[in-house]
């Protein structure tokens, strides 16, 4: 690819997909901070590796696929690297903990349920394609999607994804 | 406003500004920039050494047969000549039943001499053995001075017990469950001194070998064993070539793009085998030094949370114990996509988490065929025991967690369990530690010999993970069940019971079919579509009968016959027919139940497991305005023609059930 397609496919790629992966990886990980890293980290490595895609699903799967793998990495490294401790005078700011903010809880859901619930609510993908991005099969997919939903019905007190959802 | 739309606005506020656009587009142009200077150097394989933690693993272990030492002399002295310590000590700290304390003492000393290192190294890295410490941190029930306790026979586990005596008298030889026969067998016990020489039977001396599952999948092809078609029962016996998935019919497959372009290679991230380039043959003489280094073993916890978690939500957790019995035919049984595994047959004679005894016969898919093999990764042979974590697969089948892959010995009495190198993962503190000689195990196949990176006592291994699971409160599988999956004889739905409790509340919710909506659909033909493997078929039609037996006989599960009427079944569906014989006559009913199911029929574009929304904009025509009808997430939709009538269940906005009949 010559160095100006080069360029101009990084802008249009930037432009059109970099909100997705920041909310994919804020869904896994629950943290602007390391949404923002990791949405840095995604982009370089298409940069490095540009790969010929088939289509714009192909290339938008891939993305995904990527943002996950590198946010499970990210939560596995948690584990082998306790936290710092903050001060408890630094007073926490989190612009999503309003009340009544139905991303709030789905902030509050565990791990395994938001980013279905993302892919499937807010990016459209079906259930199969889900299971191929995350790694599991469809019949857990189904299966997280209605036990999200229950919880989340339970939490907010209403129905949550009726039938124009996507 | 729904729920959802909120959902939807609030996140669609959730934007990178851009500030921090602008900047990734500079550093990703940058970067491009400077990859493409250096595009014309090849690569290099990254370096296999020693790690400074893996070196300080051992000085670990050192440090700790040499304070254990310690502590039996110091035991001996207070109590005047007491025997030495019971085989749980044996296998964490190297001290024998037979030896003296001098000779223990000495030992020690000489492995501190003798080890490789260099005690004036600083540790940088400290991520392996920062796990094992995180691991005794978090859960108090973990620290060692509790698990050495094993002579204390626990009230549920008494299976694999080990009296403290029966060790000072081990027999010469190990119990019939081990192929392996010791050479110049003393007497001594000291389960890391065992070579396991293996029996060296090659069922394949020239199986392909390969540095990870993706790359192997990608020659071994994608193939449906419970197939559509007489193709693919060829491809499945002539296993040598690869094989092409022959299914492909809707944009959505990406299984068949896959077998091209191999897109799912570079995001899966491959595991420790692909970093080890230093491993050459099959002789032992150049093993991977990553046996101590967890650093890229995958993180128990990330198994317990993630695969563990789903099989929670599914099919039930387990722990067993098995005996492969043989490698059965594979048609009709649900299998994976891929064609790199091999279908086992096996006995479930221990299941862990419940801590009893059983004798299941289950059928499970393990990666790795004859002729396409992960390195280090052989095939099994009948005999062979394993400890493994069942799980459901692709298509409904059963196949075992990777990380949980244990080869089971027992020697002397103790079961041993060895991970193969594939997929490592980080046991904690139930590495029992693991020996040169004990890391390369000849069994199948002779170019590819078993690679083990750790070993673990069975019965701190399984009680390890036995806390975790009942401390996540996960489902327990009903193995019963397991086994009837895995033979197709039964066929997993999402909605079946995985608890007493959410299956009451989902049936609950299920028997308040809120509606059926009935579409009386005209005469028109388009009204009325069935379509099978991409061709149209009609109900009480003989060659389309026929041409269904030509498709889907050979993934049959069993038929029934009487009154005039048959049925052929399959995982997950069935067909009625109006005759006497399967597949003539006319088709009568198709129930599709399963989204894994091989009938892969669908109506009007429409396949169980669509969405709701699916469904209503693949109905919708312009006489018949399904969009505008009042459809609930939980409801039954009927469409009735001149031709037959089609029922659509829809449950938690999910189409769970088609049933056509004409």
């Amino acid at each position: 690819m010559a160095e100006k397609d080069v360029n101009a496919y990084i802008t249009s790629v930037i432009d059109k997909y970099s909100d997705m992966v920041y909310r994919t990886a804020f869904h896994a990980l629950t943290d602007t901070h390391y949404a923002e890293d990791i949405t840095q980290e995604v982009f370089l490595k298409l940069c490095r590796s540009l790969p010929d895609f088939d289509s714009e699903e192909h290339e938008k799967a891939w993305i995904l696929r990527v943002t996950i793998n590198m946010c499970k990495n990210c939560n596995r490294k948690a584990y082998t690297h306790p936290s710092v401790e903050l001060s408890e005078t630094i007073p926490a700011t989190d612009e999503y903990a309003h009340e009544s903010s139905v991303l709030s809880a789905v902030r509050e859901l565990p791990e395994k349920y938001r980013t279905p619930i993302y892919l499937y609510y807010f990016e459209g993908c079906p259930t199969r394609e889900i299971a191929e991005i995350t790694g599991t099969n469809q019949n857990t997919v189904l299966s997280i999607l209605m036990r999200g939903k229950k919880k989340l019905a339970e939490m907010l007190k209403g129905e949550f994804g009726e039938d124009e959802i996507i | 406003m729904k729920l959802s739309d909120d959902y939807k606005n609030e996140l669609s506020r959730l934007t990178l500004s851009d500030d921090f656009k602008a900047k990734l587009k500079e550093q990703c142009i940058a970067e491009a920039g400077l990859d493409k200077a250096s595009e014309t150097t090849e690569e290099k394989a990254p370096e296999i050494q020693e790690t400074k933690s893996g070196k300080i693993y051992k000085q670990m272990k050192v440090y700790r047969y040499v304070a254990i030492a310690a502590c039996i002399v110091a035991a001996v002295s207070i109590v005047g000549g007491a025997s030495i310590m019971s085989s749980v000590f044996s296998t964490v700290t190297r001290s024998t039943d037979s030896a003296s304390n001098e000779d223990i003492m000495e030992e020690a000393m000489d492995e501190l001499y003798d080890t490789d290192t260099d005690w004036e190294e600083d540790s940088e890295d400290l991520d392996v053995y920062d796990e094992p410490v995180e691991d005794t941190a978090t859960d108090d029930d973990d620290l060692s001075v509790e698990d050495v306790d094993l002579d204390t026979p626990e009230d549920t586990d008494t299976e694999y017990e080990v009296d403290a005596a029966e060790s000072d008298t081990l027999t010469a030889s190990p119990t019939s469950g081990s192929s392996y026969t010791p050479d110049d067998y003393d007497g001594d016990y000291n389960t890391e001194d065992y070579v396991l020489g293996g029996s060296n039977t090659s069922a394949s001396n020239t199986a392909d070998v390969y540095g990870s599952f993706s790359a192997l999948a990608a020659d071994a092809g994608y193939v449906t064993y419970s197939t559509s078609g007489g193709d693919d029962e060829e491809l499945v016996e002539d296993a040598d070539e690869p094989v092409e998935d022959t299914m492909v019919e809707d944009d959505d497959e990406m299984i068949d793009e896959a077998v091209e372009s191999s897109w799912y290679d570079e995001p899966v991230e491959d595991t420790a085998v692909d970093n080890d380039e230093s491993y050459e043959s099959s002789s032992g003489s150049s093993l991977p030094d990553i046996t101590t280094d967890y650093g890229t073993a995958s993180n128990f916890y990330d198994v317990l949370y993630n695969q563990m978690g789903d099989e929670s939500e599914t099919i039930g957790v387990s722990l067993v114990w098995i005996t492969i019995t043989g490698t059965p035919d594979a048609s009709g049984v649900p299998a994976p996509s891929s064609g790199g595994y091999t279908l086992y047959s096996a006995n479930i004679s221990y299941d862990y988490l419940n801590a009893v005894s059983c004798d299941i016969d289950i059928y499970v898919w393990i990666k790795g065929t004859e002729d396409y093999q992960v390195k280090g990764m052989p095939t099994y042979e009948a005999g062979d025991d394993l400890i493994v974590s069942l799980i459901l697969g692709e298509n409904g089948c059963i196949t075992v967690v990777d990380e949980l892959i244990y080869d089971a010995y027992t020697l002397n009495g103790v079961d041993i369990a060895y991970h193969r190198v594939y997929e490592n993962v980080n046991p904690g503190n139930t590495d029992m530690g693991i020996l040169d000689s004990e890391r390369e195990y000849y069994t199948t196949t002779s170019n590819n010999p078993a690679i083990y990176v750790h070993k673990a006592s069975a019965r701190e291994l399984t009680r390890y993970i036995r806390r975790k699971v009942n401390g996540e409160n996960y489902n327990l599988a009903d193995l019963e069940k397991v086994s009837q999956y895995s033979m197709g004889l039964a066929s997993y739905s999402v909605f079946a019971t995985t608890s007493t409790t959410d299956h009451a509340e989902e049936e609950e919710t299920v028997s308040q079919a809120k509606s059926t909506l009935s579409i009386n659909a005209g005469s028109s033909t388009s009204y009325f579509s069935l379509t099978a493997a991409g061709e149209s078929i009609s109900m009480n039609d003989s060659s389309s009968a026929e041409r269904l037996g030509e498709l889907y006989q050979s993934s049959m599960t069993g038929t029934s016959s009487g009154n005039g009427t048959s049925t052929a079944m399959f995982v997950g569906g069935h067909l009625t027919f109006s005759s006497d014989t399967p597949f003539s006559g006319g088709v009568t009913e198709i129930e599709i139940t399963s989204s894994g199911c091989p009938l892969d029929i669908q109506f009007r574009g429409i396949s169980v497991g669509d969405s709701l929304a699916t469904v209503k904009d693949k109905l919708s025509t312009s006489s018949t305005d399904v969009a505008s009808q009042s459809l609930t997430d939980d409801c039954v939709i009927t469409i009735k023609s001149d031709f037959g009538t089609v029922k659509l269940t829809i449950e938690y906005g999910v189409l769970t059930k088609i049933v056509v009949s004409g």
